[in-house]
């Protein structure tokens, strides 16, 4: 063996929840997500358990999301869902009986009655306990994030806002997945410096940066990325590879952008009969994505050639031998320059693999397969690493971010400044009554001022800040940010009026319900 | 001001500004009843058709504004605190906003004897001994500023700070002190590097991708997202065109 491969991937979705409406687009991020990246993952593992596949990696699951594979109303309307899902599927193979679609109605059918028996079988209806099982089994590691994905850099003018987010983060993770996290996948790989004193304080031990958050560290880092670095209280810093980053992340050399890869886009939500599909899209009749797409990306123009799953899998092959290859041939330029095993990162998103690239989590599995297969690259998760070469250069890892640019310019520009005088603010106020009231005995004190911490949270989410420069969903980014601070701004007064309105306060305790056993005092 | 009109919401958002007592507490009907009795008691019954405005009027609530708000979460712009913040933005910007409440501004007046202040933004540079500034910029009472401040690794803090009648500045808020960011490998090199790895480190950071990275923008999943959107978007413009290309396909 000549070195390592760690696979990270970031799974997270905002917390979006809205039961004061039957039927909201924005929740659909989580259940096609569901569908389409979380449970095929989880199915491949299985496989490759079964299989005797030697696999290895780093999962983060935010808290956010583990909120969500936890909330009884979401997986009520999750199921039904999928039960939707396939009855269009049957409706489907019924209309295209006798054309080119017909294999793929039926390809759509089978795949979600897979999906649905291993959901109730071996998954017992719990997300959580299938990343629980491989955990348990030492082939994966576990990561947290920050508590609702909060831009830890810009939240840092507060210092206890940064510690909540850890410690709230911590103490979520510790309880849904029965152990506490030893590693964080930080929102958006963002650091800052002193952020890792926070980190040790929890007994997080290692946290991932972008390729120049380790290669501008002080002093030099002397492996580059191709081993971790610690920080001055000793926790590790894996530095993202660039070149395997590219392969997958890149949208022209990219692996996803194959011709025989199935197109995002052409999805019958927008291609059929208004009528014919309409119990299928939003009630108000605009159209969505169902998930059923029966294209394959052909090339750059709107003509689309119909699927070819065959091809396609034969395709995850290839790209994973290359893949593969690409990674021996990076293990061995380093390993002759260094001491020691070098290591190759590549962080990815987990929603690419499923969800965006449909063939993905396939992909993913012939990479484990082939490279099982490999006597020069093996995978390895952090802790495996850490364990293997205990001792590392300690240095001071750079500022910086995953985003555009490397800094932290997408969540902090003109469209989306104007939130963190907000959320300073409402950091300020929280840690100030959260000491004043920190022995009160008055429910309803208590009461609002948990619900305050549980609206903050939710306002600090980087999703906001991100949808607002990406552009994607803007109006509804502005609205939830909006909403946070008002909620939480409203809450304020009732505590310092002490004048109460328990409807109000009820329903955002149901709605915005994140993290039922939440305490203010975590901002003391 | 038909306040029977409007959503419970909207009354709230009213009721914020005006600062009424209670407010959280009370029923619609109640926000409206206590809305019309603030009415009464600041603009008087006449002070609505001329445009004199009374004295008890704070400043930034003009009357007028109370037409229908559509239903929205109306934000304070400003908390009548002091504060300045500086973030930075990348190596070679840094965003600043800052606040003076109205109460310092009314003990800075009265004790220098004076009617309107000039408000002084700064950013410094530098360690306990050695410390410089790097700007100086005649701002308001509130507001944000973004600085192109070149400053890899330097620490950074701003400053917000009025002028009496004689120019004498004083300072109100600090910032925290800020580490701003590199942008290139660091010129430290440690000792035992160099044992370890001597001239190959140069090889180390070109097989790290470093020239790569600096020729063409680093791959993001932001880039990644709003690219899939233009093409999103595209494909919704066209809808209808693909609707006819999918009948002739689809069925």
């Amino acid at each position: 063996m000549t070195g390592y491969w760690m696979l990270v991937l970031h799974s997270h979705l905002p917390f979006v929840k809205h039961p004061e409406y039957p039927y909201f687009l924005e929740e659909h991020w989580f259940y096609e997500a569901v569908s389409e990246t979380y449970l095929p993952m989880l199915m491949y593992m299985k496989q490759m358990e079964d299989e005797g596949i030697h696999f290895r990696f780093a999962v983060s699951v935010t808290p956010p999301l583990a909120e969500m594979m936890c909330d009884p109303m979401l997986m009520d309307r999750y199921e039904k869902h999928m039960d939707k899902l396939l009855e269009l599927a049957y409706k489907e193979i019924e209309r295209t009986k006798g054309t080119c679609f017909e294999h793929l109605a039926h390809m759509y059918k089978d795949k979600f009655l897979k999906l649905k028996e291993f959901y109730y079988g071996f998954l017992n209806r719990s997300l959580i306990g299938g990343y629980r099982h491989f955990l348990e089994k030492g082939y994966i590691d576990v990561i947290t994030c920050g508590f609702t994905h909060g831009f830890l850099p810009l939240l840092n003018n507060t210092y206890n806002a940064v510690r909540a987010q850890i410690e709230l983060a911590v103490k979520s993770h510790t309880e849904k997945f029965g152990r506490a996290p030893k590693g964080i996948w930080l929102p958006e790989c963002a650091y800052f410096e002193g952020l890792d004193k926070i980190l040790a304080e929890y007994g997080i031990r290692y946290f991932f940066v972008d390729t120049h958050g380790v290669l501008y560290s002080k002093p030099r880092p002397r492996f580059g990325v191709y081993a971790p670095v610690y920080t001055e209280s000793g926790v590790a810093a894996f530095g993202r590879d660039y070149y395997s980053s590219k392969q997958v992340w890149s949208s022209k050399e990219g692996y996803p952008g194959d011709a025989y890869y199935r197109d995002f886009y052409r999805d019958i939500g927008y291609d059929l009969d208004h009528e014919y599909i309409k119990p299928y899209i939003s009630p108000d009749g605009v159209r969505v994505f169902t998930g059923l797409k029966y294209h394959r990306i052909t090339g750059e123009s709107d003509y689309k050639e119909y699927y070819q799953p065959e091809i396609a899998s034969r395709k995850t092959e290839d790209h994973a031998r290359h893949f593969v290859k690409g990674r021996e041939q990076q293990v061995k330029d380093i390993a002759a320059l260094i001491d020691r095993k070098p290591m190759v990162v590549s962080p990815y998103d987990a929603e690419l693999f499923g969800h965006w690239w449909y063939e993905g989590p396939e992909f993913l599995y012939n990479v484990f397969k082939e490279m099982d297969r490999s006597d020069v690259v093996k995978a390895i998760t952090p802790l495996e690493y850490l364990n293997e070469y205990p001792t590392n250069q300690v240095v001071k890892v750079n500022p910086s971010s995953w985003g555009d640019k490397g800094y932290y310019d997408v969540w902090l520009n003109k469209g989306n400044d104007w939130i963190y005088r907000h959320l300073h603010f409402m950091a300020e106020s929280m840690v100030n009554m959260a000491k004043y009231h920190q022995n009160t005995k008055d429910d309803s004190v208590r009461r609002c001022l948990n619900q305050m911490t549980r609206e903050l949270f939710l306002a600090q989410s980087s999703d906001w800040a991100f949808l607002v420069t990406t552009g994607t969903a803007i109006e509804y980014a502005m609205q939830r940010t909006k909403e946070h601070i008002y909620n939480f701004l409203r809450l304020k007064d009732m505590v310092e009026y002490c004048s109460y309105d328990y409807e109000f306060l009820g329903r955002l305790e149901y709605k915005n319900s994140i993290f039922h056993d939440m305490d203010f005092r975590v901002y003391c | 001001m038909n306040y029977g009109k409007m959503t419970k919401t909207e009354l709230y958002a009213i009721a914020q500004k005006l600062n009424i007592k209670n407010r959280s507490a009370m029923s619609k009907d109640e926000l409206a009843l206590a809305l019309k009795k603030y009415d009464k008691t600041v603009s008087g019954k006449k002070a609505e058709k001329t445009e004199t405005v009374t004295s008890h009027m704070p400043a930034e609530v003009p009357v007028q504004e109370h037409k229908p708000i559509k239903p929205d979460y109306p934000l304070p712009d400003r908390y009548n605190v002091d504060t300045v913040v500086l973030l930075p933005v990348n190596p070679k910007k840094e965003y600043v906003y800052w606040e003076v409440s109205d109460r310092t501004v009314y003990n800075f007046c009265h004790t220098h004897n004076m009617g309107d202040p000039s408000f002084i933004l700064k950013v410094f540079t530098g360690e306990e001994d050695n410390v410089s500034e790097l700007a100086s910029v005649k701002v308001g009472k509130y507001g944000n500023w973004y600085f192109d401040l070149y400053c890899p690794d330097a620490r950074l803090w701003a400053e917000i700070g009025m002028l009496d009648s004689k120019g004498n500045y004083y300072a109100v808020a600090v910032s925290k002190r800020i580490k701003m960011p590199a942008d290139r490998i660091s010129d430290l090199i440690d000792k035992e590097t160099w044992m370890t790895v001597g001239e190959n480190i140069e090889k180390i950071y070109t097989l790290s991708g470093i020239s790569d990275m600096q020729k063409e923008e680093l791959l993001s999943s932001a880039r990644m997202h709003s690219e899939l959107f233009k093409k999103l978007h595209n494909v919704e413009a066209s809808s209808v065109s693909s609707n006819i290309l999918s009948k002739k396909g689809g069925e």
